[in-house]
C-alpha cells in the first residue's frame, strides 16, 4: 500500500491505493481475475496483450505477494497454468479500485 | 503515490475491459437451462403429431447432438475461464428426475387426454426455461 508522506492527507483515496496492484500488467492482471474463479494462462496472456514471458513475471511478482495462486496442471498430455486471486488479492484490488473510483469522481 | 482522475478514470476503463474480456468467454450457464427446456416444450409434442416411431429417432437424434454439444461447450470455455456456477450442485439431477417424472405423466395421460406429449414437454421444460431466463438476468 502506498505510505501517505509528512503532513499528507491521509484520508485521501491515493492514500489506499496499493503499489504492486498499480503497475499497468499486473492491474488488468488482476481486474480479469477479480471476474472468475480461475482463469488459464494463455487467455489472460491474448486478454491482456502481453507475452509469455512478461505475464509469467508479473504473475509471480503477484504470488509472491499472496495476491494471486498459480496451479498448473495437464490437460491431455498438455501443461497448463492456472491463476486465481487470493482472498487477500481481491480485498486489496477492490480497495485500489475504489480508490480510484473516489480520485476519478 | 499520485494519481490524476484523468489516469483514474483510464483505469477503471481498463478494469472494466477485462470484466467483459473474461464474460464474454465464460461458459453461460443459462444456456444449457434453456436449449433442453425448448427441446422439451418444442420437440416432445411432436409425438402428438407425428409417427411417434419415426419421432422417436428424430427426438433421439437431437437430443444426442444437444448433449454433445453442451458438453463440448462447457468443457472448451471452462479450460480457459471457470467461473462460479450458480445453479447448485443438485440442479442436474433434480433436472433428471423431474423430465423423468415428465415422461411418466406423458406414458399416464396417453390415450386418456388428447395431446399428452404436449402436457409432458410443456410441463418438463418450463422450469428449465424459468431456470435459464433467471439465470441470464443475472448475468
Amino acid at each position: 500500500m502506498g505510505a501517505p508522506l509528512a503532513g499528507e492527507d491521509v484520508s485521501h483515496p491515493r492514500t489506499r491505493l496499493d503499489d504492486l496492484v498499480h503497475h499497468p500488467v499486473r492491474f488488468s492482471l488482476m481486474a480479469a481475475l477479480a471476474r472468475a474463479e480461475e482463469l488459464e494462462f494463455r487467455f489472460l496472456r491474448d486478454t491482456l496483450g502481453v507475452s509469455d514471458s512478461v505475464l509469467s513475471r508479473q504473475a509471480s511478482t503477484l504470488e509472491e505477494a499472496g495476491y494471486v495462486n498459480i496451479r498448473k496442471g495437464f490437460v491431455g498430455k498438455r501443461p497448463r497454468t492456472w491463476l486465481s486471486v487470493s482472498v487477500i488479492g481481491r480485498k486489496t484490488f477492490e480497495e485500489h479500485v475504489q480508490a480510484l473510483r473516489e480520485i476519478a469522481g | 503515490m499520485n494519481v490524476s482522475r484523468r489516469e483514474a478514470v483510464e483505469l477503471i476503463g481498463e478494469a472494466e475491459r477485462a470484466r467483459r474480456a473474461v464474460e464474454s468467454r465464460a461458459p453461460k450457464e443459462h444456456l444449457p437451462f434453456i436449449g433442453w427446456g425448448l427441446f422439451n416444450a418444442v420437440v416432445i409434442p411432436g409425438f402428438d403429431v407425428f409417427d411417434r416411431a419415426v419421432w422417436g429417432w428424430v427426438t433421439i437424434a437431437i437430443a444426442v447432438v444437444g448433449f454433445v454439444a453442451t458438453l463440448a461447450y462447457f468443457a472448451t470455455r471452462s479450460m480457459q475461464v471457470e467461473v462460479k456456477q450458480r445453479s447448485p450442485w443438485w440442479a442436474w439431477p433434480a433436472v433428471s428426475v423431474w423430465l423423468t417424472l415428465a415422461g411418466l405423466l406423458a406414458w399416464a395421460l396417453d390415450g386418456e387426454v388428447a395431446f399428452a406429449y404436449t402436457v409432458s414437454g410443456l410441463v418438463g421444460g418450463a422450469p428449465l426455461f424459468a431456470w435459464g431466463l433467471h439465470l441470464r438476468g443475472r448475468t
